[in-house]
């Protein structure tokens, strides 16, 4: 086997193992090898678990040999975040409180791709708690700092970071993370990789880390927009264990997607102005690429909320719910970042009338959002307007750039305001700024996915970044 | 929206709660410092009263209700 598997798509390895170029075993031995090789150059990974998989592995053998598939994620081996349960080891949740806690359940998702023959290798480090108190280091993990394959002088993204370094250093072929406002995305953006945000309730959250029950989701994060949409198809379905889950499936069908010269696709013209200069040539190419795809083309502009307000009361809030015995134990103040545990105390004095007027502001973004989707299709825009920052600088720090000369706040809010409405969105890489990723978001309505998916194959079809590789020669 | 607090809300997750906190940190380093607390809870104050100044009628009313 040559490096060139480790940067395969999944359809291409799977077919490779159904021709028996090589075994499961195979695979997931030089997966394990690579992620054991690199992974802790990142701080990738959080638990390896390579004597399972390679027994997994053995038994997809098996099948395949007698010629029992099972789809297109048969023998391939993929890493979970480390807030998804697998039952008898443990789930660290990223926080040094949960070190040692091990639940005797696993999560629905792992359930589900161990079901297609989908083989689980390791998990996969985060930020502590999904940074549910509000975290400001990059050094906000049990794990430390999550490190980026294109520079490890720079932050892979949170809270998602081991999942999008590994996938972007070739060390699995496709990773599960979760975002409840940003946590996909944004690493996704920052290493170089393709990332899906499903919609709310899509994708069961039985076994996940709860954070904020009412905004947690479970995505993807791959090479391409195609993998994204095969792995979603495994892992989305309705759940009785999860009283969020919508009752969907969903069918990850290209050959049936709307053809793009049907849809409207809205931008912002502001969006350029709040890039910085490194990253502004490469966002600026990449949106008039995205204007191109085919679609009609809107300007429009996001409606305006207290974005920030809301999701900090409402995530807030119920962050500070779902870990109050870890704040009355004290524990809390074991976490790496002392901002998560400050944060997480004086969310449990946020009063009940603002968390429900947050909500009640929630239903109107709701309303907003269905008045726009008349309007348009999908929306474009960067997913993060800069590159990955620096590891050793805190992630609020000053404003680096003072004098903006954006006219309006373009679609700077995407990324709360689509998880406050509960929207999907896929981040496609688009360009480089100082040698460091950048990437636009597609957004569209509820179970709009397939959509969003037929954008980014487009897109992805006219360009080349989701196929760039980090050199991995420091 | 300053380009500071774009930063942040696009960091993931909840890291909107300590823009009210200026004090440049040393990354990596645990901060020992009593006023994280007051700030956390001065930043949700300030998003409180944002929210509370945000106009809202009871016409809304009817989109958040328990469904049994």
């Amino acid at each position: 086997m040559t490096d060139e598997i480790f940067y395969s798509p999944l359809t291409g390895l799977n077919e490779r193992l159904r021709k028996r170029e090589f075994s499961a075993v195979e695979l997931t031995r030089a997966f394990a090898e690579r992620l054991g090789k690199y992974g802790p150059r990142f701080n990738a990974v959080a638990l390896p678990l390579t004597e399972i998989a390679l027994r997994r592995a053995k038994e997809v053998d098996d099948d395949l040999k007698h010629d029992r598939f099972h789809g297109p994620l048969q023998g391939i081996s993929f890493g979970a975040k480390d807030m998804l349960s697998f039952a008898g080891h443990p789930t660290t949740w990223g926080a040094r409180p949960f070190a040692s806690q091990v639940f005797d359940e696993t999560a629905t998702v792992l359930q589900k791709l161990d079901k297609a023959g989908s083989v689980l290798l390791a998990k996969l480090s985060m930020v502590e708690l999904a940074g549910g108190g509000g975290y400001r280091l990059a050094g906000a993990s049990l794990f430390g700092p999550g490190l980026n394959p294109w520079n490890p002088e720079r932050w892979s993204g949170g809270s998602s970071s081991g999942p999008a370094s590994a996938v972007a250093a070739g060390l699995v072929p496709f990773a599960l993370g979760s975002e409840t406002s940003g946590s996909i995305i944004s690493p996704s953006a920052c290493c170089g990789v393709t990332g899906l945000r499903p919609t709310y309730g899509l994708v069961s959250r039985h076994g996940a880390m709860p954070l904020s029950w009412t905004m947690d989701k479970i995505g993807t994060l791959c090479r391409n927009v195609e993998d994204c949409g095969i792995v979603l198809q495994a892992i989305a379905g309705s759940d009785s264990k999860d009283p969020g889950s919508a009752g969907k499936s969903f069918y990850y069908t290209p050959q049936y997607a709307r053809k793009l010269s049907d849809m409207t696709l809205g931008f912002s013209p502001d969006d350029p102005d709040w890039a910085d200069a490194e990253s502004r040539p490469a966002l600026e190419a990449a949106l008039r690429t995205a204007r191109d795809l085919g679609a009609k083309v809107l300007e429009v502009s996001l409606p305006e909320f207290p974005w920030g307000s809301l999701t900090d009361i409402i995530i807030g809030t119920e962050g500070g719910a779902a870990f109050e015995s870890l704040i009355a134990s004290g524990k809390v103040d074991e976490l790496a970042d002392p901002s998560q545990a400050a944060g997480l105390k004086a969310n449990l004095g946020v009063l009940a009338k603002d968390y429900l007027r947050a909500m009640r502001i929630r239903s109107l973004v709701k309303q907003k959002f269905r008045e726009l989707f008349t309007t348009v299709d999908v929306l474009v825009a960067p997913s993060r307007y800069n590159v990955a920052p620096k590891v050793s600088e805190p992630l609020d720090g000053p404003d680096p750039f003072p004098s903006g000369k954006a006219k309006g706040p373009g679609m700077t809010s995407l990324i709360p305001a689509g998880n406050l409405a509960g929207l999907p969105a896929l981040s496609v890489p688009c360009g480089f700024g100082g040698g460091l990723p950048l990437a636009l978001q597609f957004v569209g309505p509820a179970f709009s996915e397939n959509s969003l998916l037929a954008f980014g194959r487009e897109f992805q079809a006219r360009t080349d970044w989701h196929l760039r590789r980090p050199p991995l020669s420091f | 929206m300053t380009r500071r607090q774009l930063a942040v809300l696009a960091a993931g997750s909840a890291t909107t709660g300590l823009l009210a906190l200026t004090t440049k940190a040393s990354a990596q380093t645990p901060l020992v410092a009593p006023d994280y607390l007051q700030a956390a809870r001065d930043s949700k104050r300030a998003a409180a009263a944002e929210l509370a100044a945000f106009p809202l009628d009871t016409a809304t009313e009817p989109a958040f209700q328990f469904k049994a």
